[in-house]
């Protein structure tokens, strides 16, 4: 079951979808994201569910600021 | 005085490491199966002084020294050796925002090997694990009847993409026939239970594993194996006088009475 009922117009790309990923995290660990390899430190934009992976990881420095 | 026998039943471990190098010897795990082939070449002379003929002369050359080893436990440096292989190990990482092109009836493999997959979205739908995916060995099906198949089938022919985040495994990955085979150099270390009991070790300097190996991916009658010939070649630096520049042999002798 989707979590979510809007689901998307066919044949939309989930790549535009990722580029509104506006929730900046600060990495506390080497982490690949769109397949970019970041290393510790570095600061990226992410998606809410995607934020709530990295902190269940540990990947976030600072899950209170996330 | 005491009879003595000479008698083999042989265990024990063979090793290895690249040929000419000081590097420790790596096991190789089990074998069922060491052979030592020598392959020679006879040159005859025809004696024709006398008129029956026969041989006036004749001398063996050796063509060939080989190993048959059939190999049962496959360490990546056994692969590597076997494949003609570069190997690499990718450590555990985690992943977001990996896209990729979903359909119905087939396994979206996934750059790295999954540990544990947190999410599989379009956009801002998610899609549920079971429910909607399931994960596989290298990535991830859809569920028939689940909101990920009826998507993607609503999506018609337009290519239907979803993003992963997951969390993956460390892995060794094997690059096969990426080089001419390494030389390698062989080390066994065995132990006699018959005869003497005492032990035995054998040094094969130069070899060379021959990829041509058939390997039981798949058996329901037995465990994996691989049975590979290997080429002992002759080591130039070994020199000197009755010094073998192919194998070498020793065993314990029984302590004196």
């Amino acid at each position: 079951m989707t979590s979510k009922s809007t689901a998307p117009a066919a044949g939309q790309s989930a790549a535009s979808e990722k580029a509104a990923g506006s929730i900046e995290v600060k990495l506390a660990k080497p982490h690949t994201h769109n397949r970019q390899e970041h290393a510790a430190g570095k600061t990226i934009k992410v998606t809410a569910a995607e934020r709530d992976f990295l902190i269940s990881v540990g990947v976030v420095a600072d899950p209170k600021e996330a | 005085m005491a009879v003595h026998k000479e008698t083999f039943v042989i265990g024990g471990h063979l090793k290895m490491r690249r040929a000419g190098s000081r590097d420790p010897f790596l096991r190789c795990g089990l074998v069922s199966s060491i052979q030592t082939t020598i392959e020679t070449n006879n040159l005859t002379l025809a004696d024709t002084t006398t008129p029956q003929g026969g041989e006036y002369d004749s001398v063996d050359r050796i063509t060939s020294v080989g190993l048959g080893i059939n190999f049962r436990e496959f360490f990546t440096n056994v692969l590597a050796g076997l494949l003609w292989a570069d190997i690499s190990q990718v450590p555990a990482t985690t992943i977001t925002g990996e896209s990729h092109l979903a359909g119905v009836d087939g396994t979206i493999a996934l750059d790295q090997m999954p540990l544990e997959i947190s999410a599989v979205a379009n956009g801002s739908t998610t899609f549920e694990e079971f429910d909607d995916w399931i994960m596989t060995g290298s990535g991830l099906e859809t569920v028939p009847g689940g909101a990920l198949e009826a998507a993607i089938i609503a999506a018609a022919d337009a290519p239907y993409e979803v993003t992963v985040s997951y969390s993956s495994a460390t892995v060794d990955v094997i690059e096969a026939l990426t080089n001419s085979g390494l030389e390698l150099e062989f080390l066994f270390e065995g132990a006699n239970a018959a005869g003497t009991k005492k032990r035995i070790d054998a040094r094969f300097w130069k070899c060379r594993l021959n990829p041509a190996t058939s390997q039981d991916w798949l058996s329901t009658e037995d465990f994996m194996g691989a049975e590979s010939t290997c080429k002992v070649i002759s080591d130039p630096s070994k020199i000197g006088d009755a010094k073998s520049k192919y194998f070498r042999i020793r065993k314990e002798l029984p302590a004196a009475a």
